[in-house]
């Protein structure tokens, strides 16, 4: 099948896609779906990517440096691809090849955590930075007309913010601040230099006023940081964790909230536990929002769970499996890794060979960007 | 470039180079499993301990050839001052590269070498330490507990080798303060020695890899990771960070200060590090321990592969010590096409221990499930 880029749909909204999902026997009649990633040539050079689920490009550009994750605007899907911690740049690019891209950096005092998310109108980008010499997470503003010039900053409300989401149509950022203390000049920026102080948080922050409306701390948990999180549609808040320090042990990993509640732990069976190495890579929730799947690159493990019960829908083993991202069909979801597989995680009960090879090493995350329609 | 460097530089994605006949019945050799803490002990036995050793050494060396010089500056006492100075540079230059373990708890790497001093931190704060004749910086317990780049080598190399001093006073501290920097520098690397010596400490963990309660290493292979890091990422900082910064060939694209340029020491490093990382290849095990695995990979010639890996960091050290035979500085200009040359072996040699150690070990250099955020 050949994608004509430029009948690229514009926006996400499409029909189909509004209109309650799909089996997985209706997407075989449709146009390709569309994801984003960074990734690593075999050349050793960096890359963000539009894809399809097979694996073809639609559109790659080089990045200066490690990619971690993208975001997309809903308005007109430009992607903005982030440099993983402590990397400084972040490029920003159209779909469908239709515009230069543009690369911004942080101010000399910041960098970038690898995450950043559009407001609902486009206009300005928010990404996670850090404020390195005050030791404190800022939200660093951008303003998408003016070249992403960077218009302002608010306090993230914590240390070591990481991903971050907008809260359903609520005008709130939720934060996971990963609660480490790095610096770029110890240890390349990816020494913890608070091993025994480590303050993870998930904090909800008024867009409007920048204001901190609730943070919730992990407590007794130790040596964990909040790192990953995604938003179902009725507004919980899955987000995983990372054994930052110490003894992988008995630790929860994920953790559901919704706001003005506490942090609810996700009690998973130790051979689910076992499996994520005391370490989420990932996380996305399916297009209902019913299911969310996590990842594991150091347990080489995708583990799909049900919000409202906690329970393990399945669990698959995937080398080096990172990235993940709902597809257009409930309760299923598209995998990368490292080793170049991508792999549609459904329920089993599609026929389709799932996996294909591509020769990239695909990094962190994966995002769904929307589908293609054929000329 | 090397012959063998050609071929490796021509393997696009290193493909590992295939044995004639592979997947025939004609040998059968007993497949060999890759012996993770056979390596790790090799490697802390033959290269970790030996590397700090010889730290230790040579800052013990250069504290006191530095009593000397500042009790009596002849020219013999600067020129023993100096070659003191020099081992100081190889001795960091041949263990840098270890950036796991103790080196990297109490802020120890930074404060032996502050570098890269991205925002000009570290050479405004020993301009200051020195304009205010700090005298708690001239006791080397003193100094240990202040500001992390006014303690190492960085500083030190100021002191002894930037502008030289007008007043015999300023003569006298900046002697003084550098004989406490190259006391901290001993004390510092004698600390991480005895953490990797004595039985109770780190080396306890880096030798029990994958057992039960282990915090640091939670599987037997996270130590041959560790080591494979420490070269992929030592070859990286030669080409990348040391190379093309100075050139402007790296990430910033504006030409950065070549390191230890203020002594004219740029090149020892150079020639150091790629030493130091072929030791630890070498001697360390890590080619051994890849050729052992043979057995289980009849389809690909291990012992060749694993031999361009220690060719391409030859060919490059090679280039380094002609270059350092010459006897000038690093000078972008003049030497950017035989520096950009060199560039190649240090790649090809990434690129294929990464293939190799993937075949052999099963580990993924830098990537998600190695290096995830």
């Amino acid at each position: 099948m050949v994608i004509d880029r430029r009948t690229l749909l514009i926006g996400t909204a499409s029909g189909l896609i509004a209109g309650g999902g799909l089996t997985a026997h209706a997407r075989t009649e449709l146009a390709p779906a569309l994801y984003a990633a960074a990734r690593r040539g075999g050349d050793g050079r960096y890359w963000a990517a539009l894809f399809t689920e097979d694996g073809r490009d639609v559109n790659a550009v080089a990045l200066p440096g490690r990619g971690h994750d993208i975001t997309v605007s809903t308005i007109d899907r430009t992607c903005v691809a982030f440099a993983r911690r402590p990397g400084n740049f972040a490029v920003a690019f159209s779909s469908d090849r239709g515009r230069e891209p543009i690369v911004f950096t942080t101010p000399p005092d910041r960098h970038f955590y690898g995450h950043g998310v559009f407001s609902r109108d486009g206009r300005l980008l928010y990404a996670t930075e850090n404020d390195f010499d005050g030791a404190r997470g800022v939200i660093g503003i951008y303003d998408v007309s003016a070249g992403y010039r960077r218009i302002g900053e608010f306090p993230a409300g914590g240390i070591g913010p990481h991903d971050l989401a907008l809260l359903g149509d609520q005008p709130v950022l939720v934060i996971a601040n990963g609660g480490l203390i790095e610096h770029p000049d110890f240890g390349n920026g990816r020494r913890i230099l608070n091993p025994d102080a480590i303050e993870t948080t998930l904090a909800y922050v008024d867009l409007r006023t920048g204001d901190l409306l609730e943070r919730h701390e992990l407590g007794a948990a130790g040596a964990l940081s909040l790192r990953h999180l995604d938003v179902a549609h009725d507004g919980t808040v899955i987000v995983g964790a990372q054994v930052a320090h110490g003894a992988v042990g008995a630790q929860t990993l994920v953790y559901r909230h919704r706001r003005q509640a506490p942090l609810q732990a996700l009690a998973l069976p130790a051979a689910t536990e076992r499996a994520l190495s005391g370490y989420v890579s990932s996380i996305a929730c399916d297009r209902d929002g019913a299911l969310v799947a996590v990842t594991s690159s150091k347990g080489a493990s995708a583990v799909v769970l049900d919000i409202a019960s906690g329970n393990v829908v399945r669990t698959r083993t995937l080398d080096d499996v990172s990235g993940i991202a709902p597809t257009r069909v409930p309760a299923e979801f598209l995998t990368t890794a490292g080793t170049g597989q991508i792999v549609q995680l459904g329920d089993g009960s599609d026929a389709r060979t799932d996996a294909v090879s591509t020769p990239w090493s695909w990094d962190n995350h994966a995002v769904f960007v929307g589908e293609a329609i054929t000329g | 470039m090397s012959l063998a460097g050609r071929i490796a530089g021509g393997l696009a994605a290193v493909a590992l180079i295939v044995s004639l006949g592979a997947g025939s019945a004609a040998r059968a050799q007993t497949p060999g499993a890759f012996d993770h803490a056979g390596l790790a002990r090799q490697a802390l036995e033959k290269h970790i301990i030996p590397g700090y050793s010889g730290l230790v050494s040579a800052a013990e060396a250069l504290t006191k050839a530095l009593e000397s010089y500042c009790a009596r500056r002849t020219a013999e006492q600067q020129r023993s001052m100096e070659r003191a100075f020099d081992g100081l540079v190889t001795a960091w230059g041949n263990i840098e590269h270890i950036r796991f373990g103790p080196i990297t708890e109490e802020n120890r790497l930074e404060r032996i070498f502050f570098w890269p001093d991205r925002r000009g931190l570290g050479a405004r704060q020993v301009a200051q330490t020195l304009k205010a004749r700090d005298q708690d910086a001239l006791d080397p317990t003193k100094l240990a507990a202040k500001r992390v780049a006014i303690q190492g080598l960085a500083a030190l190399e100021t002191a002894l080798f930037d502008t030289p001093a007008k007043e015999p006073e300023e003569r006298g501290y900046r002697c003084a303060y550098a004989k406490a920097i190259s006391a901290n520098i001993r004390n510092l690397a004698a600390d991480v020695l005895t953490a990797w010596t004595e039985p109770d400490r780190f080396a306890r963990y880096w030798l029990t890899a994958g057992e039960e309660g282990n915090p640091h290493f939670l599987k037997a292979s996270e130590t041959t990771l560790a080591l494979a890091k420490s070269l992929d990422n030592g070859l990286e900082r030669v080409r990348d960070e040391w190379i093309a910064g100075p050139l402007g060939l790296g990430v910033q694209r504006r030409r950065l200060t070549p390191v230890l340029a203020k002594s004219g020491r740029t090149i020892r490093l150079f020639g150091a590090g790629l030493d130091g990382l072929h030791h630890l290849y070498m001697v360390g095990g890590m080619n051994k321990a890849i050729v052992d695995t043979s057995g289980a990979h009849p389809g690909v010639t291990v012992p060749l592969n694993a031999k361009l890996v220690e060719r391409e960091i030859e060919t490059a050290r090679d280039q380094v010590r002609r270059l350092a035979r010459q006897g000038k500085p690093f000078d972008p200009d003049a030497m950017m096409q035989p520096f950009v040359a060199l560039g190649y072996p240090l790649k090809n040699a990434r690129m294929q221990l990464t293939a190799l150690l993937g075949l052999t070990a099963g580990i993924s250099m830098g990537f998600n499930a190695s290096d995830g955020d």
